[in-house]
C-alpha cells in the first residue's frame, strides 16, 4: 500500500513507452490545476503533451481578461455590495471561464491568506481581494504579500486599518507570521509586536489602499533580530530571508497540488526552488505540475477533493448551464462557503471536508445533477448527446464511458460489471434486456447509473 | 515537529474499524459500557453534556464584571462596562447582553468558574484551542481530543456505538477525535440522507444496495480506507437519525444559529439515541476593534440559545440530564486596544447551565493588580482541566484520570 516517491521528484515527466501520456494524466492535471474538465477537452488532452497543458493553463494575461470590468459594468442588476452576489460571480467565472487554472490559483490564494466576509462585510472588497488573486497570483510572492498587507478586505479583516503609530494592532503582525510565512516557533511575541509597528500606517480610503505618513511608525525596530527602521515592504524582505518562508510555502503548495501530507524532503526540494527561482510563483508551479512526482501514483488520486472541486468538477463534465445559486447552497453543505472561510487559517482540507454529513450531502450532489428534473440548473446538459458523441450504445460501453469521464476509467471490473447488470434491469428493479433505443440516452435507468458512480468512494478523491 | 490537526485526524482515524451500531439501539447508552466503572457510583448513566465554543477568545472581563476594582476602569477608559449592567451579588455584574443568563442565575442553574486557563498561556487561537480540545498544555497536537479518550474509555470492551458523540456543525473538532469511531458531524436533519433516483421500492433498493457495496471497506489506499469507512458510518448514522428525529416539536423559541445548533440538538436528544455528548460552536468573539456593540450581542444570542435549550428539555422531561459547558480558548488583555477593542489575552470565565449544576460562583476571580498580571494578562486561578475532571467524573461517569492521562482535582460544580 505504501507509494514511493520517484527519484528526480521534480524532474520533468517525460512520457514514454513504459509511462505513456493517458486519459488519466490529464484528468489528474485539470483536477488539480482546475476544475476539471470535460470528457472531449480531457479525450483532446491525450493527444497533446504535459508541457504544452501545462503552458495553455499557467499562460493567461490577467490584464487581458475577457471578465474584466464585467461585473462592474452589472452594477444595477447586481448589487456588488453584497458577498453573495461576488460568491456567484466566482462560480459563474469558474464554470465559463477558458482559463480555469486563474480561478484555482484565485481560490488557493482565498485559502491561504483567508479573508471572512462576515467581518469585512462590503462585497466590493472582498471582489478587489480575488480580482488581485486572479492578476498576481502568479507573479511574485513577495509581491503578492506586500500587496495583500494593504488590501482594503485584509486591513477590515486583520485590523491594520486600525493599527497606527503609537498604537499598533498586533493582529495582522501576529497572522502573517503564524500563517502565511513562517509557522509557529519561528518567532517570538516580542516580533509580533515589533512587525506590527511596521504595517502601521495603511488604512482605506475610497475603497483603495491608502497611506498616511504621520500615522506610520518610523521608530527603529527590532525584528527577528535585526534593528531598522523598517516598513512594510522592507519588513517582508525580512520574513522571507527566514529559512522557515520558502518551507511553509513549499509546503503550502505541495498540499494543494501534489500531495496532502507531503514528504519533508519533498518540502526542502521545492523550498530550494522556490529561492533559486526568486519567489515567482508561475515559474514554481509550472515546475511543480510538469513534475515526475505529480505524476506519479504518489500524487494520484491522494487528496480528496474540496468542495468547489466536486461541485464545480462534476457540473462541468455534466454540462448545460447549472445556477450558480445551486453551486453555493450545496458547496456551504459541504463545509466550504467561498468567501467565508471558518477563520484565518483557511479550509483544513483534505479529511477534515469529510464527515457523515458533509459526505451525504456531496453523494446526494451526484443525485442533483444525474437527475432529469428539478431546479439546479437553467440548462440541463444532455446525457443522451454525450454518449452519441461517443458512440456508447451498449451497457458496457455507457458504464465505460462514463467510467472514463468521472473516474478516469479506473473503477474495478467487478463493479463495472455490476453496473452493467443495473442497465439490464426495469423500473421495477427486474431484470430486463438493455435496449438502447428505448433504455439509452437520458433514459431514468442511464441516471441512476451515473448517480450511482458518483457515489464511489473513488469519486471524491482529486 | 509540531502536527497539523489534519496529521491529527489521520491518527486518530486512520486505524479505526467500521463500526456497527448494536442490533438493537439503546435507549440510553447501555450499561454494558459502563461494566468497568468502580461500582457503588451515584452518578446516573444517562447524563448528557452539550459543550458550546466560543471561538476567538471571549473577553471574560467585559462578560463577568468585576464590579468597582479601579484598574479594570483604569485599564479601559472606553470599553469599560458601567450601566446596564445585571448585579450578581455585590462583586460582579454580567454583561447587558446576558439576560437569559441572569434569569438562570436567579434559578440557580447558572455556574460561572471564575479564570479558568493553563500555565504559560498560548496566544494562538488555534494553538489554545487545541490545548483545550486535548487538555494537554504541552503537547497539543499529538493525541485525540479529551472527549475522543472519553469516548475510547466508554466504549471499552463494547461495540462502539457512533452516535455516541455528534458534533453539530461542518466541521469536527478536535476534541471529539478517538480512536474508534468518526463522531458524526450534522448540520441538519432534512440534508443527513442518501437520495436514491429510483421511482420504486424494488429499483431504489438495488441502487441503494449498489451504493452500500461500493462504499464497502476498501484499504487499496489510505484515502479509500478513510473513505470507505466514513462512508459505512454516515449510512449507518443516517438511517438511524432519520427513524428516530421524526415527531419532534420545539416546545421554545430559538433565536440566531447557535440557537439553531442547540434546537437540531434537542431534536436529536428527543429522538433517544443514547448520545452522551453533544458539541456546538458559536463564533465571532475575536474582538479586536468596536467590540461593544458586537461583544453584546454575541453574547445575548449565547444565553438566549441555552436558556431556550433548557426550557425545551425541561418541557420535554430531559431537563435533569442535561448539563451545558461552555468556554472560549482564552480571554482578552486586561487593557484594550487602540480601536476600541482588545487583542488575545490569557484566562477567563467558564460557564456551566444545568438543572443540577451548583448555581454561583467558583473559584477566585484573578487580580487585575499590576503586579498580579502575566505579560498585560490574567493570570489563570483555576486549571480548566479541573472542570473537565469534575464532569468525567461526577456527570459522564469515568475515570477523570484516566480520560485524562493525570490527576486533577475536580471542582464541586454538581449537585450530588
Amino acid at each position: 500500500m505504501a507509494v514511493t516517491i520517484p527519484d528526480n521528484p521534480f524532474g520533468a515527466f517525460e512520457p514514454s513507452a513504459d509511462t505513456p501520456w493517458t486519459f488519466a494524466h490529464v484528468s489528474h492535471l485539470y483536477r488539480r490545476a482546475a476544475f476539471g474538465a470535460s470528457w472531449d477537452v480531457l479525450k483532446a488532452g491525450v493527444d497533446s503533451s504535459p508541457d504544452v497543458l501545462v503552458d495553455e493553463l499557467l499562460d493567461y494575461d490577467a490584464e487581458d481578461d475577457p471578465f474584466n470590468d464585467t461585473l462592474e459594468s452589472l452594477t444595477g442588476f447586481v448589487d456588488i455590495k453584497e458577498p453573495r452576489a461576488i460568491q456567484s460571480w466566482w462560480l459563474h467565472r469558474a464554470l465559463n471561464t477558458d482559463r480555469p487554472a486563474q480561478e484555482k490559483v484565485a481560490l488557493f490564494w482565498h485559502d491561504y491568506f483567508a479573508t471572512n466576509a462576515s467581518k469585512v462585510g462590503q462585497g466590493e472588497f472582498m471582489h478587489r481581494q480575488i480580482e488581485m488573486f486572479r492578476a498576481k497570483g502568479l507573479g511574485s510572492f513577495r509581491e503578492l504579500l506586500i500587496e495583500v498587507g494593504r488590501d482594503p478586505a485584509m486591513l477590515v479583516w486583520l485590523d491594520g486599518r486600525d493599527s497606527k503609530r503609537g498604537r499598533p494592532n498586533e493582529n495582522y503582525a501576529r497572522e502573517i507570521m503564524e500563517l502565511f510565512t513562517l509557522g509557529v516557533g519561528h518567532y517570538a511575541e516580542q516580533d509580533v509586536r515589533e512587525l506590527s509597528r511596521c504595517f502601521t500606517g495603511w488604512s482605506i480610503r475610497d475603497g483603495a489602499p491608502h497611506f498616511n505618513p504621520k500615522e506610520f511608525d518610523n521608530g527603529e525596530k527590532t525584528l527577528l533580530g535585526v534593528k531598522g527602521k523598517f516598513n512594510d515592504e522592507q519588513a517582508v524582505d525580512l520574513l522571507l530571508k527566514q529559512p522557515a518562508a520558502p518551507r511553509y510555502l513549499a509546503k503550502k503548495l505541495l498540499v494543494e497540488f501534489v500531495h496532502p501530507t507531503p514528504d519533508e524532503s519533498l518540502v526542502e526540494r521545492l523550498a530550494a526552488e522556490i529561492v533559486k527561482h526568486e519567489w515567482r510563483i508561475k515559474t514554481v508551479l509550472r515546475r511543480v505540475l510538469n513534475s515526475r512526482v505529480f505524476y506519479s501514483q504518489y500524487a494520484y488520486r491522494s487528496r480528496i477533493k474540496s468542495p468547489m472541486e466536486l461541485a464545480l468538477g462534476l457540473a462541468i463534465t455534466m454540462g448545460g448551464k447549472i445556477k450558480t445559486d445551486f453551486v453555493r447552497e450545496q458547496t456551504n453543505k459541504m463545509g466550504q462557503s467561498l468567501l467565508y472561510p471558518p477563520n484565518v487559517k483557511g479550509w483544513d482540507g483534505h479529511e477534515t471536508w469529510i464527515n457523515a454529513n458533509t459526505l451525504i450531502v456531496r453523494m446526494n450532489y451526484g443525485w442533483h445533477l444525474a437527475q432529469s428534473r428539478g431546479q439546479d440548473y437553467a440548462r440541463r446538459g444532455s446525457v443522451e448527446a454525450m454518449l452519441r458523441a461517443s458512440g456508447a450504445d451498449t451497457p458496457e460501453k455507457i458504464v465505460d464511458f462514463f467510467a472514463e469521464a468521472l473516474l478516469d476509467g479506473n473503477v474495478r471490473a467487478e463493479a463495472k460489471s455490476k453496473l452493467v447488470a443495473y442497465l439490464n434491469t426495469d423500473e421495477e428493479g427486474k431484470p430486463r434486456k438493455f435496449n438502447n433505443k428505448q433504455h439509452g440516452g437520458g433514459n431514468r435507468i442511464v441516471r441512476s447509473m451515473i448517480r450511482i458512480v458518483t457515489a464511489m468512494p473513488e469519486f471524491q478523491l482529486a | 515537529m509540531r502536527q497539523s490537526r489534519r496529521d491529527i485526524l489521520k491518527v486518530g482515524l486512520g486505524s479505526l474499524p467500521v463500526v456497527c451500531i448494536g442490533s438493537s439501539l439503546p435507549t440510553f447508552v447501555s450499561r454494558m459500557a459502563m461494566a468497568e466503572q468502580a461500582a457503588g457510583t451515584a452518578v446516573s448513566n444517562d447524563n448528557i453534556l452539550v459543550i458550546v465554543q466560543l471561538s476567538g477568545g471571549n473577553d471574560g472581563l467585559n462578560t463577568v464584571i468585576p464590579v468597582g476594582v479601579d484598574p479594570y476602569y483604569k485599564s479601559r477608559p472606553r470599553l469599560a462596562l458601567k450601566d446596564n449592567l445585571h448585579k450578581l451579588g455585590d462583586r460582579f455584574s454580567l454583561n447587558d447582553g446576558l439576560t437569559p443568563f441572569k434569569h438562570l442565575w436567579d434559578d440557580g442553574k447558572l455556574a460561572i468558574v471564575h479564570g479558568c486557563g493553563y500555565p504559560k498561556p498560548n496566544r494562538s487561537h488555534f494553538e489554545s484551542m487545541a490545548i483545550w480540545h486535548t487538555a494537554d498544555p504541552k503537547n497539543p497536537g499529538q493525541n485525540g481530543g479529551w472527549l475522543g479518550h472519553y469516548l475510547d474509555h466508554l466504549r471499552r470492551g463494547t461495540n462502539a456505538n457512533i452516535m455516541n458523540a455528534i458534533n453539530i456543525g461542518s466541521e469536527l473538532p478536535q476534541a471529539l477525535v478517538n480512536d474508534q469511531a468518526p463522531a458524526p458531524s450534522i448540520q441538519s436533519i432534512e440534508d443527513f440522507s442518501v437520495r436514491m433516483l429510483g421511482k420504486s421500492d424494488g429499483s431504489r433498493g438495488i441502487e441503494k444496495s449498489l451504493i452500500t457495496e461500493f462504499n464497502q471497506l476498501d484499504e487499496s489506499s489510505p484515502a479509500m480506507a478513510f473513505l470507505s469507512r466514513q462512508a459505512t458510518n454516515a449510512m449507518i448514522s443516517a438511517d438511524q437519525i432519520q427513524k428516530l428525529t421524526a415527531g419532534y416539536k420545539a416546545d421554545a423559541e430559538y433565536p440566531g444559529g447557535l440557537g439553531q445548533r442547540l434546537r437540531l440538538i434537542a431534536q436529536i436528544i428527543n429522538g433517544n439515541f443514547g448520545t452522551k455528548v453533544f458539541y456546538c460552536e458559536q463564533g465571532g468573539y475575536d474582538t479586536h476593534a468596536n467590540q461593544a456593540q458586537s461583544h453584546s450581542r454575541l453574547l445575548n444570542e449565547m444565553s438566549a440559545g441555552i436558556a431556550a435549550f433548557m426550557k425545551d428539555m425541561n418541557a420535554k422531561g430531559y431537563g435533569d440530564k442535561i448539563t451545558v459547558m461552555c468556554f472560549s480558548e482564552f480571554g482578552r488583555r486586561v487593557n484594550q486596544n487602540d480601536s476600541n477593542g482588545t487583542d488575545h489575552g490569557a484566562a477567563g470565565p467558564m460557564f456551566l447551565v444545568g438543572n443540577k449544576v451548583k448555581g454561583g460562583f467558583h473559584g477566585e476571580h484573578p487580580s487585575l493588580e499590576k503586579d498580579q498580571l502575566g505579560d498585560g494578562d490574567l493570570k489563570y486561578t483555576t486549571d480548566f482541566r479541573r472542570v473537565y475532571a469534575n464532569l468525567l467524573d461526577g456527570w459522564l461517569n469515568a475515570d477523570s484520570t484516566e480520560v485524562l492521562r493525570a490527576k486533577f482535582e475536580p471542582l464541586s460544580l454538581l449537585k450530588t
